[in-house]
C-alpha cells in the first residue's frame, strides 16, 4: 500500500513581533490508505500547525520554508490558492477540537453539511441536503431527517461532533485529519466518536491523522504513532512496539504519566519543566533539558532521527544504548 | 486580503504577529497623539483667546462687513464687520467653557448616583435606572431641544440642557463598573468590616471608575461641543453676541455664495475640534485597555 | 418567544407616559400667557380673551387639562396652535408628516447597506492603506456635524460645480444633498461597527471551518461571516434612528425643507408649544416603536433566541 499522505521534511516558520520564529523543523510522516496513524505531542510541540499546514490553513503569519506536503504522490505546497479550495473539504478534511464553536450558529446544522458537497460535487440545494440526511445517519445520528433542520446551539457535544464527522467526509475525502476530535467531550462519548471515525475511515479507505495529547486515545485508534517535541518529530513507531518499548526518554515520560498503562514502571512525577519556546530553543538535542538520560553530547549535537527496527524511528544519541534497558 | 480564520493557536510563548503588533501600538498612540495633539490646540486657543484674538469679538467696522481675508483680518470678516478669526478663537472658549461646566455638572452627579446604585441595589437602583430609560426614550437631542425650548434660548439653557442629556450615560457606566467590582468589595468591605460605605466607594471603588469615565469623558466633550454648535446653530443655544461655531456657520451660510470664509472656518474649526476630542477618546481607551481589539 | 414580546411592549409604557406628562409639564412652565401672544394687540377685549380661553381648555383645573390631553393623543388631537389661531395642531402638523419620513427614510435606505459594504471591504483589507484612510474618515463622518460637513458639500457641489441646487424640496435633485447629508453619520457610524464585527467574526472557529470545508472566500465571507455580522448590528438601528430624527431638525432648517424638523424650530421661536410638544411626541413614539420592532426582530433572527435552548438530547 502506497502513502496517501506523505509529509516531507516539512519546516514552518511565524512572523512575529521577534522576527521569524522557526517552529516546525523537517518534520516527516506519512499515512496509508486507511491506516490511523496518531499524532502526540504536548501543547506547543507544533502537531496542531502541522494540522493547519496539511490543509494549507496556516495564515498570513505562517510560511512553509521547506518540505513538501505530498497527496496520493502530488505535491500540494506550491498550488496556488484557487487548487488548494479544491483540495479542501474534498479530498483533505479536518474535524476540528470545540465543536460548539465550530459551528456557524447562525445556520442549521443540515445546511452547514450540505454546502460541501453543493460546492464540491456540484449538488443542488434539495440534493446536497437529502444527502446531508444520509450522512448523518451514517454517523448515527438518530432522526436525522428532522436534526438536520436543527442549529448548532440544539445539539450537544457528542451530535455536533458527529456532524463536524459528517462534514468532514461529506466527499469521502482521501484524507482525513482529526486534532484533538473528543478532548473537548464527555468521557462517555469519546470512545463512541473515536470507533465512528476508525470506522468511516476504514470503510472509505480513507488515511487518518489523529492528533492528540492524549495517548490513551491514540492506543486505542491508531496502528502507528508519531510523537512530536518542540517541532520536530522524536520518535515513530507501530503502536504497541511504543507502548512496550519507548525509544525517546520523552515518550518514556509521556507514558509514566499515562495512568494505568505502564504496569511496571515507577511512577514518575510531573514532567519537570515545558515545552522551550521556539524563539528560546536549547543548543542540542531540544529535549535535553528535561531528560533524564542526558550525556554531554546531547548538550552539543542535535540528535538526528535514526531507524531503530523496520518501523520505528528515533531521535535520540542513546536509542539503541537505552533500548537495552527498557524490557516489556 | 486578510486571511479569515483564527489565530494560529500560541506555540510557547509565540505572542502577537510582527505586523499587528507594532502596527497597533503605532497606531494607537497615533490616535493618541494626533487626538491630544489637537486637543492641546484648541485648549490653549481658548485659555488664551483674549490674547491671541486680535480684535475683540463684538468689535465691529463697518468698512470690513464681509471683507475677503487679508493681512488686517486674517479669516476676513462678517456681516456686521467683525474680526471672523477673533471671533472664531473666542468661540474655542465658549464651546469648551460649555463642555467643561457640563461635564463639571455631571461627572459628580452621576459618578455618585451610579456609584449608589450599583453598591446599594435595591430602590436606589431602580430609580436611577428608570430616570435613566427616560432619558434615554428620547432620542439624541430632542430632549435638549426641549428644554431649551422651555427655559429660552441662552448659554445657560444649553448647559443644563446638556447636563440632563449626558448624565444617565456617566450613571449606567458607573453603575456596571461599581457592580463589577462588588463581588470583590464585599469580600474586603467584611474584613474591613465596619467601614462606611461612602469610605469604600471613595477608597476602592472610585480609583477604578476613573480610567473609563477619562475615556468617557472626553468623547463626551466632543458629543458637548457637537451639541452646543447644533443647538447655537439652530438658534437655540448661545446668543448673540457671543460666538459660537454653530452660530458662526448659520450666518455664514447664507452668504455661502459670495464669502464662504466664515461658513467654512467656522465648519473646519468645529469639525477638527469634535474629531481631536473623539481621536483621545479612542487613543485612551486603546492605551487604558490594551486587550481591546484595534478598532 | 411570546412571554419576550410582551415583556418588551409593557416596558415601553412607562417610557411613553413619561413622556407624554413631561412634554404636558412643560407646556405648563413656558414664559408667557399664550393667551396675552395670541391677543396681541387686542389684548384689552375681554370677551374675546374669555372665548379663547375657553376654546383652548385653558380656563379649565389643571389636571382636566391634562385628562383631556392624553385622551387626545389617543385620537390624535394633540390641541390648538398658539401660532395659528383655533388651528388644529394636527392640521398643522400634517404637511410635514410627509415629508420627514421619507427625509429620514431615505438616509437610512443608503446608510445601512453603504456603511455595511463600506464596513466589510476595510475590514477585508486590515492595515492596508485604504484601511488607514478610511477609518480616519470614519471618525471625521461621526464626528463632524451635518451641519459643517454641509457648508463643506453645498459649497462644492452646488456653488462650486453647479451639481446640485442649493435649497427646497420637490425635485429629485433637490433631495440628493439633504440626503446624503443626513445619512454621512450613519454611513459612518454603521461602517465603523460594520468593520469591528467582521473583524472579530473572521476570528472565530467556525470561520476556520468553513475554509477548511473549501469554500471560496467569497461564500467565507458573505454566507458565514456576513451573517454574524448583521446581526449585532440590528440591534444599533435605533441609535441610528435618533441621530437621524434629530439630524431632521438641521437639515430640514439648513435647506428650508417643509417638514417636521423646520416646523419644530419655527414653533421654537413662535412659542408655539403645542406644535413643538406634539412633534417631539410624534419622534419620541416613533423612536420607541422601532426600537421594540427591532428587538423583536433580532429575537427572530437569531435561532438562538427563537428556538431555544432546544432539545439537546442523545450523544
Amino acid at each position: 500500500m502506497t502513502d496517501l499522505l506523505e509529509v516531507r521534511d516539512l519546516s514552518v516558520s511565524f512572523a512575529t513581533s521577534r522576527g521569524q520564529v522557526p517552529v516546525l523543523d523537517g518534520v516527516s510522516l506519512s499515512v496509508r490508505e486507511g491506516e490511523v496513524v496518531g499524532l502526540v505531542g504536548e501543547s506547543g510541540s507544533g502537531k496542531t500547525v502541522t494540522a493547519l499546514s496539511i490543509l494549507g490553513l496556516l495564515g498570513e503569519q505562517g510560511r512553509v520554508d521547506a518540505g513538501e506536503i505530498r497527496l496520493d504522490g502530488r505535491d500540494l505546497l506550491p498550488l496556488p490558492e484557487r487548487e488548494w479550495l479544491r483540495v479542501r473539504g474534498r479530498h483533505i478534511a479536518m474535524v476540528f477540537q470545540e465543536p460548539m464553536t465550530s459551528l456557524n450558529p447562525l445556520l442549521s446544522v443540515g445546511f452547514q453539511v450540505a454546502e460541501v458537497v453543493e460546492e464540491h460535487l456540484g449538488l443542488g440545494r434539495r440534493e446536497a441536503l437529502a444527502r446531508a440526511v444520509e450522512l448523518f445517519r451514517d454517523v448515527g445520528i438518530p432522526d436525522p431527517a428532522r436534526r438536520v433542520r436543527d442549529y448548532p446551539h440544539q445539539l450537544s457535544g457528542g451530535m455536533r461532533q458527529r456532524v463536524m464527522i459528517a462534514m468532514a467526509m461529506a466527499c469521502r475525502p482521501r484524507v482525513l485529519v482529526g486534532d484533538e476530535p473528543t478532548t473537548a467531550l464527555d468521557v462517555t462519548i469519546q470512545a463512541q466518536i473515536l470507533a465512528l471515525m476508525r470506522d468511516l475511515g476504514r470503510a472509505a479507505g480513507t488515511a487518518v491523522l489523529l492528533i492528540s495529547h492524549d495517548f490513551g486515545v491514540v492506543a486505542a485508534m491508531a496502528s502507528r504513532v508519531v510523537v512530536m517535541y518542540a517541532g520536530q518529530v522524536v520518535e515513530e513507531a507501530p503502536t504497541r512496539e511504543l507502548f512496550l518499548r519507548p525509544g525517546h526518554p520523552y515518550t518514556r515520560l509521556l507514558l509514566a504519566v499515562v495512568p494505568g498503562l505502564r504496569e511496571k514502571r515507577e511512577r514518575l512525577s510531573a514532567i519537570l519543566g515545558s515545552i522551550p519556546a521556539p524563539s528560546a530553543l536549547p543548543v542540542g538535542c531540544r529535549f535535553h533539558p528535561r531528560c533524564p538520560d542526558v550525556i554531554p553530547l546531547c548538550r552539543e549535537a542535535m540528535p538526528t532521527l535514526d531507524p531503530h527496527g523496520p518501523e520505528r524511528r528515533v531521535r535520540c544519541w542513546r536509542a539503541a544504548e537505552l533500548a537495552g534497558e527498557v524490557g516489556p | 486580503m486578510t486571511e479569515p480564520g483564527p489565530a494560529i493557536p500560541a506555540i510557547g510563548t509565540l505572542e502577537e504577529r510582527a505586523g499587528t503588533d507594532i502596527w497597533r501600538r503605532f497606531r494607537r498612540s497615533r490616535n493618541a497623539r494626533l487626538g491630544g495633539g489637537l486637543v492641546v490646540l484648541v485648549t490653549v486657543a481658548a485659555l488664551a483667546a483674549p490674547w491671541l484674538a486680535p480684535y475683540g469679538y463684538e468689535d465691529t467696522d463697518l468698512l470690513a462687513v464681509w471683507a475677503e481675508p487679508s493681512g488686517a483680518h486674517l479669516l476676513g470678516g462678517d456681516a456686521l464687520g467683525r474680526d471672523v478669526l477673533s471671533r472664531l478663537i473666542t468661540g474655542a472658549r465658549v464651546s469648551l467653557l460649555v463642555a467643561v461646566s457640563v461635564l463639571a455638572l455631571t461627572l459628580p452627579v452621576g459618578t455618585l448616583a451610579g456609584m449608589a446604585a450599583g453598591y446599594f441595589g435595591g430602590w436606589v437602583d431602580s430609580l436611577l435606572m428608570r430616570s435613566a430609560d427616560i432619558v434615554f426614550a428620547f432620542p439624541e437631542l430632542i430632549l435638549a431641544i426641549v428644554v431649551a425650548a422651555m427655559l429660552g434660548p441662552g448659554t445657560g439653557t444649553v448647559i443644563v440642557a446638556l447636563a440632563i442629556v449626558w448624565w444617565p450615560g456617566i450613571a449606567r457606566l458607573t453603575r456596571s463598573l461599581t457592580l463589577a467590582l462588588r463581588t470583590e468589595l464585599f469580600v474586603d468591605a467584611a474584613i474591613v468590616s465596619g467601614t462606611r460605605p461612602l469610605t469604600i466607594l471613595v477608597r476602592h471603588v472610585l480609583p477604578n471608575v476613573v480610567p473609563p469615565l477619562l475615556v468617557r469623558a472626553s468623547i463626551g466633550v466632543g458629543f458637548i461641543v457637537m451639541a452646543e454648535a447644533t443647538l447655537s446653530f439652530l438658534g437655540i443655544g448661545v446668543q448673540e453676541p457671543l460666538p459660537t461655531w454653530g452660530g458662526m456657520i448659520r450666518d455664514g451660510l447664507v452668504a455661502l455664495r459670495t464669502d464662504p470664509h466664515l461658513a467654512l472656518s467656522a465648519s473646519a474649526a468645529l469639525g477638527v475640534t469634535i474629531v481631536g476630542f473623539n481621536l483621545l477618546g479612542d487613543g485612551l481607551r486603546d492605551l487604558l485597555d490594551p486587550r481591546v481589539r484595534d478598532r | 418567544m411570546k412571554t419576550y414580546v410582551l415583556r418588551r411592549a409593557l416596558g415601553l409604557l412607562p417610557v411613553l407616559l413619561a413622556a407624554v406628562v413631561l412634554t404636558f409639564v412643560a407646556n405648563q412652565f413656558v414664559p408667557g400667557d399664550p393667551i396675552t401672544t395670541l391677543l396681541s394687540d387686542r389684548s384689552g377685549d375681554a370677551a374675546l380673551e374669555a372665548r379663547l380661553r375657553a376654546e383652548y381648555g385653558l380656563d379649565r383645573p389643571l389636571w382636566r387639562q391634562f385628562g383631556t390631553y392624553v385622551t387626545g393623543i389617543l385620537r390624535g388631537d394633540f390641541g390648538l396652535s398658539f401660532r395659528f389661531a383655533s388651528t388644529p395642531v394636527i392640521e398643522v402638523i400634517a404637511p410635514g408628516l410627509l415629508v420627514s419620513p421619507l427625509l429620514a427614510g431615505g438616509a437610512l435606505l443608503i446608510a445601512v447597506p453603504l456603511g455595511v459594504a463600506l464596513g466589510t471591504f476595510v475590514a477585508l483589507r486590515r492595515n492596508s492603506l485604504a484601511d488607514t484612510l478610511v477609518v480616519l474618515g470614519l471618525v471625521a463622518g461621526t464626528s463632524v456635524p451635518n451641519f459643517a460637513l454641509a457648508a463643506f458639500l453645498v459649497y462644492v457641489l452646488s456653488i462650486r460645480l453647479g451639481w446640485l441646487p442649493v435649497a427646497g424640496w420637490g425635485t429629485l435633485s433637490q433631495a440628493v444633498l439633504p440626503v446624503l447629508l443626513l445619512a454621512i453619520p450613519p454611513i459612518a457610524y454603521v461602517a465603523r461597527l460594520s468593520r469591528t464585527y467582521m473583524l472579530e467574526v473572521l476570528q472565530q472557529d467556525y470561520i476556520r471551518t468553513a475554509r477548511a470545508k473549501g469554500l471560496s472566500r467569497r461564500l467565507v465571507v458573505y454566507r458565514h461571516a456576513l451573517r454574524n455580522t448583521l446581526v449585532p448590528l440590528l440591534t444599533t438601528i435605533g441609535i441610528i434612528l435618533g441621530g437621524l430624527l434629530s439630524g431632521t431638525f438641521v437639515i430640514e432648517t439648513l435647506f428650508n425643507i417643509p417638514g417636521l424638523g423646520r416646523l419644530a424650530i419655527q414653533s421654537i421661536f413662535a412659542r408655539d408649544y403645542p406644535v413643538t410638544m406634539a412633534i417631539v411626541l410624534l419622534f419620541t413614539f416613533f423612536y420607541a416603536g422601532i426600537n421594540l420592532v427591532v428587538d423583536l426582530l433580532y429575537g427572530v433572527i437569531d435561532p438562538r433566541i427563537r428556538l431555544g435552548a432546544g432539545r439537546a438530547g442523545g450523544a
